[in-house]
C-alpha cells in the first residue's frame, strides 16, 4: 500500500499563508501570556502561583498537538524572560517550561485516545509542573516551602487553561482541517 | 495540485499517524542550562547580575507595550469592583470623615503649637529629599522575591538604596538600579528589614518581612504595643527618612504584625525618593553623589510645617518632598532623559 501526503500532493500558498498564521497565532498567545504573568495586575499574591502556569499549558497543548510547533528555545525564552521580570532565580521557569515540553513529547501517543485523555493528561503535567517547582524552590531556599500555594495554584489554572486550549483550538482550526490528510490506494477496480 | 501519475486507484483520506516526535539535543542542553543558571543564581554569580539588568532593560519596552493595552482594563476592573462595594464604602466614609473632622482641628492646633515652639528652639530640618513618580512596569511579587520593577533607572537619578512610597505609605527601597529600569525591595519580602517607630510612645522596633502579607515586628522596645497603632519609619540607619507612613500594628496571637499601608499588590504609580544620606554609600557601592547640602536653619520659619498628605506620617516633622515630574510611559512621544532634576 502506498501513503501520499497532502505536502506531496501539492500544497496551494493559501495552505502555506493558513499554516503560517497559525503558528505565529499559537506563538502570540504563549508570548503574551508570558507577559501578563509578570505584569503587575493587582491581583493577590496566590495569583502569583497561578499566572506562570497558563504559558506552561499552552506550550504543553501546542507541542502535544503538533511536535515542533512551539521550538524548546521559545519555551526556554519564555520561562527565562519570566525569571528576569519575576527577579527569580534564572533557570527556574526556563526549566519547568521546557520540562512540560519534554512530557508533551512524552505522553504524545496517549492524546490519540481522545478528548478526555487530553485534558486528564494536562492535569497531570500541570501537577508534576507545580511539584517540579515546588522540589526546586524547596532545593533553592534549602528548606521545604509550603505545598499548598502551589496545590491551589494548580486548581485555580485548570479553568483558564482549558479556556487556552479551547483558544489555541480555535487559532489552529483552519490550519488543522487542511494538515495531516493521508491519501490511501485501497486496491484496483 | 499535481496529478497522480497513477491511475484506476482508490484513494481514501483519513487520520494521519506521524511517527512519535523525538525531542532534539537541544531540549536536554537547554534543561542543562536552565540548571546551570540556577546553580549560578543561588551562587549570586555577578554574570548572572549583570545578566539580569541587561535582560531586564531590554525586556522593559516589551512589558511597557504590552502594559498599554492592560492599563485600561485594570482601571475597568477597579472601577467595577469599587462600584459594587461603593453603598458599604460611603457608610464608612461618612464616618470618617465625621472622626476626621475633629482630628483635623486638633491636628491644626498641634501645627500651630510645633511651629510656635519651633520659632522659639530654633529647631534645626533636615534637607528636604527631592523625589521621581514613575510607573511600575512589572511585579516581581512571586515564589522568591516580593519586588517590583521600575521604568526609571540610574539615567534618572536613581540609586540603590533610595526609599519608595505611594500616596499610601512605604512600599519599599531599590535593591538593583539599572540605566533605564530598578527593582524595589517589597516590605513583605524576606530580605526586608525597616527600622520602625510605634504609635505616640515612638516604642523602636525592626519590621522583618517573611514573605507574607503583613510583615512581623522584631526587637521591639520596651512599651505597651497596641492594635491599630501607627507605624512610621524611625530614620535609624540612615536608609530611610524619618517619619514615612509604614502601616498599622496587627496582632496575631502574641506575634505583631504590620499592615501595610500601601496595596503592594496592586502597586500603579510610585514615587522614589531621591533621598541621599551617608547610608547609601554602603548600599551603593556605584554612587557617587555629591556630599548632601548643609542643614538649613529653621529658626526663621513663620508658618508652620506642613505635614504632606501622603505617605509622610503625621507625627513628624518631615516636609513635603517636591517632586520631580512623572517620568513618560515609553512610547509616550517623549524621551525620559530629560526629566528636570
Amino acid at each position: 500500500m502506498r501513503t501520499v501526503s497532502a505536502r506531496e500532493l501539492g500544497e496551494t500558498s493559501h495552505d502555506r499563508a493558513l499554516r503560517a498564521a497559525a503558528r505565529a497565532g499559537r506563538i502570540a498567545i504563549i508570548v503574551l501570556l508570558t507577559c501578563i504573568a509578570a505584569l503587575p495586575l493587582g491581583l493577590p499574591v496566590e495569583a502569583r502561583y497561578v499566572l506562570p502556569l497558563l504559558p506552561l499549558a499552552a506550550m504543553y497543548d501546542c507541542t502535544l498537538r503538533r511536535p515542533g510547533s512551539v521550538p524548546e528555545w521559545l519555551a526556554f525564552a519564555c520561562g527565562l524572560s519570566l525569571d528576569v521580570l519575576t527577579q527569580g532565580p534564572l533557570g527556574f521557569w526556563a526549566f519547568i517550561y521546557l520540562l512540560a515540553h519534554a512530557m508533551a513529547l512524552a505522553v504524545w501517543p496517549l492524546c490519540e485516545r481522545g478528548a478526555p485523555w487530553r485534558l486528564v493528561l494536562l492535569a497531570a503535567t500541570l501537577a508534576v509542573a507545580a511539584l517540579v517547582a515546588w522540589a526546586l524552590s524547596s532545593l533553592y531556599r534549602g528548606a521545604p516551602e509550603p505545598l499548598r500555594p502551589w496545590a491551589m495554584a494548580v486548581a485555580w489554572a485548570l479553568p483558564p487553561a482549558l479556556g487556552i486550549v479551547l483558544l489555541l483550538r480555535i487559532v489552529g482550526g483552519p490550519e488543522r482541517r487542511r494538515a495531516n490528510m493521508r491519501l490511501e490506494r485501497e486496491g484496483w477496480r | 495540485m499535481r496529478r497522480l501519475k497513477e491511475d484506476s486507484i482508490n484513494l481514501w483520506r483519513g487520520v494521519a499517524r506521524a511517527p512519535r516526535p523525538r525531542a532534539r539535543l537541544a531540549l536536554p542542553a537547554l534543561l542543562l542550562l536552565s540548571l546551570a543558571l540556577m546553580v549560578l543564581s543561588r551562587l549570586d554569580h555577578p554574570l548572572i547580575r549583570a545578566t539580569r539588568t541587561q535582560l531586564g532593560g531590554a525586556l522593559a519596552p516589551v512589558l511597557s507595550a504590552v502594559m498599554a493595552p492592560v492599563a485600561p482594563l485594570r482601571e475597568a476592573g477597579r472601577g467595577i469592583g469599587a462600584l459594587i462595594a461603593e453603598s458599604d464604602r460611603l457608610e464608612r466614609l461618612e464616618a470618617s470623615n465625621r472622626e476626621l473632622e475633629g482630628w483635623r482641628w486638633k491636628a491644626e492646633q498641634v501645627a500651630r503649637e510645633l511651629a510656635d515652639l519651633k520659632r522659639q528652639t530654633g529647631t534645626v530640618v533636615g534637607a528636604e529629599p527631592t523625589s521621581l513618580t514613575t510607573r511600575v512596569i512589572a511585579d516581581a511579587s512571586g515564589i522568591f522575591v516580593r519586588s517590583a520593577l521600575l521604568d526609571a533607572g540610574r539615567d534618572h537619578g536613581i540609586r540603590i538604596g533610595h526609599p519608595v512610597v505611594t500616596v499610601d505609605g512605604l512600599v519599599g527601597r531599590i535593591v538593583d538600579a539599572g540605566r533605564r529600569t530598578s527593582s524595589v525591595l517589597l516590605l513583605t519580602d524576606v530580605n526586608s528589614r525597616v527600622p520602625i517607630v510605634v504609635g505616640h510612645d515612638a516604642i523602636r522596633a525592626v519590621m522583618a518581612g517573611d514573605n507574607g502579607a503583613r510583615p512581623h515586628l522584631e526587637f521591639v522596645g520596651p512599651g505597651d504595643i497596641g492594635e491599630g497603632q501607627t507605624v512610621t519609619t524611625s530614620g535609624a540607619g540612615g536608609l530611610f527618612p524619618p517619619g514615612l507612613r509604614v502601616g498599622r500594628v496587627v496582632r496575631d496571637g502574641p506575634a505583631l504584625h504590620v499592615a501595610p499601608a500601601a496595596s503592594l499588590d496592586a502597586l500603579g504609580y510610585v514615587r522614589v525618593l531621591l533621598y541621599d544620606s551617608d547610608a547609601l554609600h554602603l548600599a551603593d557601592e556605584r554612587f557617587a553623589a555629591p556630599p548632601p547640602p548643609p542643614p538649613r536653619e529653621t529658626g526663621t520659619l513663620a508658618q508652620p510645617t506642613q505635614v504632606p498628605p501622603s505617605a509622610t506620617g503625621s507625627s513628624t516633622n518631615v516636609r513635603a518632598p517636591p517632586t520631580r515630574p512623572t517620568v513618560p510611559p515609553r512610547g509616550a512621544g517623549g524621551r525620559r532623559a530629560d526629566v528636570a532634576r
